[in-house]
């Protein structure tokens, strides 16, 4: 009866599917003593990933994977495309693309000896830096490709990103100090980035792209793709958590202007 | 319920039978223009959906509930006339003539229109009345320059038909200036400008950088044949008149409400 019932009560499906998190593992991660939990959202866009979450020493200089620019290193530690398919269509509608990068600034190349050695330029965890540091990634990340010929420009093209420090404001997620910056694209799908500084010379950048694929549109109202976007987002960050180290908190302790004198609610 | 009344008429209670709905009453056209809802009480239609008309060009399809005017991904470019644009609807009314005259029609072709990026520093703002106007002068300047018509591809885009390829249906107009009456309907600025006798466009900025293009064409047997009716002239003219004060555009409270939820 109740085998009965269950096919006769059971629901219609919606037309659009949407990845399940609440039943999504839970991950937890160990960079150096700094904890990252967050659940491991299912992947099924159709571009292959690489970079599945692992355990790293964060400081170690000659740690493997690492993509080096002239001033920093950097590596991907989290890539997933959550898609949201249309049943009707039976094709891939949009998706969530959830990217999460390690940036170590505190590392410099030397292509003579072909070695890294520290350097202590910049302090994460005052406020002067992170921002500059943020602005200067958003100038790199979209004011080049809008035509902006430095940071403070937003130049010619459709992107709409944050160009000043007063468009950025440090908040506490599940605990941990962030900045959040959402990116326009005019009409298009957006995305949205939240920068963790996880050590003096260590940011943790997560990024979340949504995504329309040809012939939907993201804010068309008739279909759910922004709605859907927006709860896969919400849902993720919820569980997304970061506690920094002992090192990282004596780090943070020390800061002279700090973060945390900037927080706001 | 058919029967019952039909009951009560053989009885002469037809007073208490509910006369039959009059089938005249205006229809609500409404669509989103990105966030923006655009509202328009259109008469009884009376002409079979533009697809079928032919070559007289229109958007490609119906885009209600809504057309992406912010991101502009169906928009056109067209850079003799500088813009970029998209028709978005069409519909119209037969008009009644004379014994004798030839057929007339009443089409409306709704449309979004947007400068050009070259002219857009120019035209920053098109909500301030001074730039819209002086874009549109520029528009009719360069239109009529070259007598020129828009029309519907095959895969839906509007191009423009040459005076050779366009076989007549070119708005050929002698003076190489309009003039264009401003005037606020509902609180929203309407550009007017009376291209001829066949031919009434309004524009109704609806952002900085977006205007809505209504264009009425008063169209004869053939399609493309002058109206010189005056009962067909004077029934469009009311038409048009009956639209134009329902027009409303009804603009977000706050454009970024649901990503800024999504980021506090």
């Amino acid at each position: 009866m109740g085998f009965l019932s269950s096919i006769f009560n059971r629901k219609p499906k919606e037309r659009f599917s949407k990845p399940d998190l609440d039943s999504a593992p839970h991950v937890k991660i160990d960079f150096s003593g700094i904890q990252i939990e967050f659940l491991d959202a299912p992947h099924n866009a159709h571009f292959p990933i690489h970079d599945k979450p692992r355990d790293l020493d964060i400081y170690d200089e000659y740690g493997h994977d690492f993509i080096c620019d002239e001033n920093y290193r950097y590596r991907k530690i989290y890539v997933t495309g959550c898609d949201f398919v249309d049943r009707l269509q039976k094709e891939h509608a949009g998706g969530l693309i959830i990217e999460s990068t390690l940036v170590d600034y505190g590392s410099h190349y030397c292509k003579e000896t072909n070695t890294h050695s520290l350097c202590n330029r910049l302090n994460f965890f005052t406020p002067n830096d992170l921002f500059d540091w943020i602005l200067d990634d958003c100038h790199n990340m979209w004011g080049k490709q809008n035509g902006a010929s430095k940071i403070g420009d937003l130049g010619d093209g459709t992107y709409v990103y944050p160009i000043s420090s007063d468009e950025l404001s440090i908040t506490l997620h599940n605990g941990c100090p962030c900045v959040k910056a959402y990116i326009d694209y005019v009409g298009m799908a957006p995305e949205f980035v939240y920068f963790f500084p996880i050590s003096k010379r260590h940011l943790i950048v997560l990024e979340m792209k949504c995504e329309a694929y040809i012939f939907y549109d993201f804010y068309d109202p008739t279909l759910p793709l922004e709605a859907y976007s927006y709860e896969v987002m919400e849902r993720f960050m919820k569980d997304f958590k970061i506690t920094l180290s002992d090192r990282s908190k004596k780090e943070l302790a020390a800061a002279r202007p700090s973060i945390m004198d900037e927080v706001v609610e | 319920m058919k029967f019952i009344q039909q009951c009560l008429r053989k009885l002469g209670m037809v007073s208490l039978v509910q006369p039959p709905a009059e089938d005249h009453a205006p229809e609500l056209y409404e669509i989103l223009l990105f966030r923006t809802k655009l509202q328009l009480a259109l008469p009884k239609l009376t002409l079979p959906p533009w697809e079928e008309w032919g070559s007289i060009g229109g958007p490609n399809k119906d885009w209600r509930p809504y057309v992406n005017t912010k991101g502009k991904p169906h928009y056109t470019r067209v850079d003799e006339l500088g813009f970029y644009g998209m028709g978005f609807y069409g519909c119209g009314w037969q008009l009644p003539v004379e014994d004798g005259e030839p057929a007339a029609a009443l089409r409306l072709f709704l449309s979004a229109y947007t400068p050009t990026d070259d002219d857009r520093p120019k035209y920053s703002n098109m909500m301030d009345e001074t730039v819209s106007l002086s874009w549109l002068q520029n528009y009719y300047s360069n239109r009529l320059k070259k007598p020129i018509s828009l029309s519907r591809t095959t895969e839906g885009h509007m191009e423009i038909l040459s005076e050779e390829t366009s076989g007549g249906g070119e708005i050929a107009c002698a003076e190489e200036s309009v003039s264009i009456e401003t005037s606020l309907v509902n609180g929203h600025t309407v550009h007017h400008v009376m291209l001829d006798a066949n031919h009434a466009h309004y524009w109704v900025p609806f952002s900085k950088v977006d205007l809505l293009y209504l264009e009425f064409r008063i169209t004869g047997d053939g399609l493309w044949t002058p109206v010189t009716s005056r009962t067909a002239l004077k029934e469009a003219d009311r038409i048009m008149h009956a639209i134009l004060p329902t027009l409303s555009l009804t603009y977000p409270e706050n454009e970024q409400l649901s990503h800024q939820k999504v980021i506090k």
